[in-house]
């Protein structure tokens, strides 16, 4: 069953897996209708859309070729991808539409040997670019072009998922306001790496963060661990931890961490 | 099975042993003795005794000499495997007063079922090497043959290098230095879930974990801790012990049980029984095992792999 991404409302962010099978034109035409009929602002990054298909874009949507807004060094740089992104948002309100309507083929935007952090780092801050502007923002990662263990990451910097077949990763980091970001979920040791990349591209935008576990059910050692090392990079000056369950809680003191002179702090 | 690291740490480390006793004029004579010359050598006493032992021994020591010192046992709960760090806690923490430490362990034998007690057994074989390198410390550890079965009470004694006799600590004739031999385990409790797992399966474990306590009135804070147990397990299978393992499920009076198997081998009789250093922040996934499940056995041999059974008592009905 394909999908529908007509369901995405202004503020969300949203990983897309894209089935092989499925391609990208037939299954976004009800999102870029939908930016019609909201009056949206659409914007696609990436390849043309097939000619069947693009009868249903409408006529004021922008076609950003991926290869213009990448540059031609050697490691890739999507610094201007978030550029485009806020440019276009900021317009978008000028121009008297309700919000910005992005679709970005991540297959053409990402080379494939981009690390996971980059990834991340660039994913949260766009979820953060999101937050902080009038834009729905979808970003179609195809199956069979990133890695299971890509996209689990990736989904994992995303606040919600769609596509087929996935239950989802174990936890989601996203932005809930500046400097702070929720998470929510299960934090275990297949989590724990991509925890640790959020942490680490989170405390690169802030060296003050604050995290909000209220949703999150636990987190083990190895979420832990993860957090106790972005704390000791020299650049951070402190995570406060709010709303962490009695288990989260406990957890750190059995693990001596409340004890320790690490510069996390969980309120009460 | 055998754990195959063996020593006694004397006379640097711990001097372990054993006091015999009938009923609690025997246990109160030998243990005030025990304190008595304690104290007459300025030594510093800590108590750790089950709470009717304590009050009496709080009768007989009326205006308690500062050198005496109860213990706080209430946050130990009842697995084994917490005793250690706690004496090493309690012993650094007395370290900076200078004075030469004693300790008097008594274990709470009520109730305890056959896994329990086979935990105690290699509980009081592990001090013998937890020991080593600390400063010089002696435990007594009293033992009511009353309420303990002549062959548990055997075996306790090959795992205690002395025993005070009436005329002072003498070695103990019973005492085997050799390689902790494990009784086999209980058969798995019929019916139980069987669930194998790999990478990418922790989700689906604690799912299982879930299907077999919350009919049990498992839920809350100590599910979620449960939880957490079971995914460090499972969590060390796949990274450690071969990618994978098999995961059982079943409840045995009034106690869920996990077990976990695998490939791997776990070498370090003392793992997750020592307190995390703050200099490492590795490994510390199977102390918080300990710390959160009411008992844990672990089996490893590089024959038979690893195999985990996490106890959680379960809510009374």
């Amino acid at each position: 069953m394909t999908p529908t991404l007509d369901l995405i409302d202004v503020g969300e962010h949203v990983c897309w897996v894209v089935e092989p099978h499925q391609g990208y034109a037939a299954a976004t035409s009800a999102f870029l209708a939908d930016g019609e009929l909201f009056g949206d602002k659409v914007v696609i990054v990436g390849p043309p859309l097939d000619p069947a298909a693009s009868a249903e874009v409408p006529r004021d949507a922008t076609l950003v070729d991926p290869r213009s807004i990448l540059g031609d060094g050697p490691t890739p740089d999507l610094g201007p991808m978030l550029g485009l992104v806020r440019r276009e948002a900021d317009m978008a309100g000028r121009q008297g539409y309700r919000a910005l309507r992005v679709l970005a083929v991540m297959d053409q935007l990402i080379p494939p040997e981009t690390g996971i952090e980059a990834l991340i780092d660039h994913e949260l801050r766009l979820d953060r670019l999101v937050a902080d502007h009038e834009a729905i923002m979808v970003c179609a990662y195809g199956r069979d072009s990133f890695g299971a263990a890509t996209l689990d990451h990736v989904a994992c910097v995303h606040p919600r998922e769609l596509g087929n077949g996935r239950s989802g990763p174990s936890f989601r980091m996203f932005s809930s306001g500046p400097g702070s970001w929720a998470v929510c979920g299960v934090v275990d040791s297949d989590g724990a790496p991509a925890f640790g990349a959020a942490l680490a591209a989170a405390t690169a935008l802030s060296p003050t963060l604050r995290l909000h576990l209220d949703d999150l059910e636990l987190m083990d050692a190895a979420g832990m661990r993860a957090l106790v090392e972005a704390a000791a990079d020299t650049s951070v000056h402190r995570i406060t931890i709010e709303g962490a369950n009695p288990t989260v809680r406990s957890c750190w003191e059995m693990l001596g961490y409340s004890n320790c002179e690490i510069r996390v702090e969980l309120t009460p | 099975m055998t754990t195959e690291t063996t020593g006694v740490t004397d006379p640097a480390g711990l001097r372990h042993e054993l006091y015999t006793y009938s009923g609690e004029e025997q246990f109160l004579a030998g243990v005030r003795s025990f304190i008595d010359d304690a104290l007459a050598s300025g030594e510093i006493v800590l108590i750790s005794v089950p709470e009717d032992r304590e009050r009496m021994l709080r009768e007989e020591l009326p205006g308690t000499d500062p050198g005496v010192v109860f213990m706080d046992t209430s946050a130990l709960g009842r697995n084994p495997a917490r005793l250690i760090p706690a004496w090493q806690r309690w012993i650094s923490e007395r370290a900076g007063e200078g004075r030469p430490v004693r300790g008097i362990g008594e274990t709470d034998w009520n109730g305890r079922g056959s896994a329990e007690i086979e935990e105690l057994r290699y509980h009081e074989w592990l001090l013998n090497l937890a020991f080593t390198g600390s400063p010089a410390w002696w435990l007594l550890c009293p033992y009511d043959t009353g309420t303990i079965d002549p062959e548990t009470m055997r075996a306790i004694s090959r795992c205690h290098p002395y025993t005070m006799a009436d005329d002072g600590p003498r070695l103990s004739p019973d005492y085997v230095k050799e390689p902790f031999s494990w009784a086999d385990l209980e058969p798995a409790c019929d019916p139980y879930e069987e669930f194998a797992y790999a990478r990418g399966d922790l989700a689906a474990v604690r799912e299982k974990v879930i299907g077999c306590a919350a009919p049990y009135g498992l839920t809350g804070d100590r599910l979620r801790e449960t939880l957490v147990a079971v995914t460090e397990v499972a969590g060390n299978s796949i990274a450690h012990g071969g990618g994978h393992g098999t995961l059982r499920t079943w409840v045995q009076q009034g106690t869920l049980v996990c077990e976990f198997r695998d490939a791997g081998v776990m070498s370090d009789p003392m793992i997750g029984r020592m307190a995390p250093s703050p200099r490492s922040l590795r490994g510390r996934g199977m102390w918080l095992v300990h710390q959160i499940c009411d008992l844990v056995q672990v089996r490893s041999t590089p024959e038979t792999g690893t195999i985990i059974r996490l106890h959680i008592t379960l809510p009374q009905p």
